[in-house]
């Protein structure tokens, strides 16, 4: 549900919500929790990466675990070259593994980053997955 | 055509019966 808050007619909202710089974009769930937000400006293809990957995120919070898999998907079959991707291909195999409880998953994340990514930051944040066995 | 609602509460109610999440833009128009 898409929702435009205007700073000079709503400013109350920016206090409650703590937002210091615009654009900021916040992700909220069905009971009006934050669970992520991003600042500054993207182009078009870059913001709809990155807006599924933050929607797929909280879908991932939300245990929704089918539906987050398929919107990292999304994000790593539709927007390559993107900023997004990286992040997409780590909390893919994070998904994987949160639903099977098959920590393979996420080695195999962590070799599919070295090999597409090599020296990524998500690439980094996934080093620690290298010492699980294949 | 995306419509924008202007009010977090009506995206919350909405975001309810549709099972959906909530996508806020924080925007300063000057």
């Amino acid at each position: 549900m898409p929702v435009r808050i205007n700073k000079e007619k709503q400013e109350n909202l920016f206090k409650t919500y703590t937002i210091t710089w615009t654009p900021t974009i916040v992700i909220l769930d069905a009971e009006g929790e934050e669970h992520y937000r991003f600042t500054g400006f993207l182009p078009p293809r870059e913001f709809s990466a990155a807006i599924i990957l933050e929607g797929a995120k909280a879908e991932l919070d939300l245990q929704n675990y089918d539906l987050a898999i398929k919107c990292f998907n999304e994000v790593i079959e539709k927007y390559r070259g993107t900023p997004a991707v990286p992040e997409a291909v780590f909390y893919l195999h994070v998904a994987k593994y949160l639903s099977t409880h098959d920590p393979k998953n996420l080695r195999v994340g962590f070799d599919r980053l070295t090999k597409e990514f090599p020296g990524a930051e998500w690439t980094i944040k996934a080093a620690p997955y290298r010492l699980i066995g294949n | 055509m995306i419509t924008w609602k202007d009010s977090i509460d009506q995206g919350v109610n909405k975001a309810k019966e549709e099972k959906k999440l909530v996508l806020v833009d924080f925007f300063n128009p000057q």
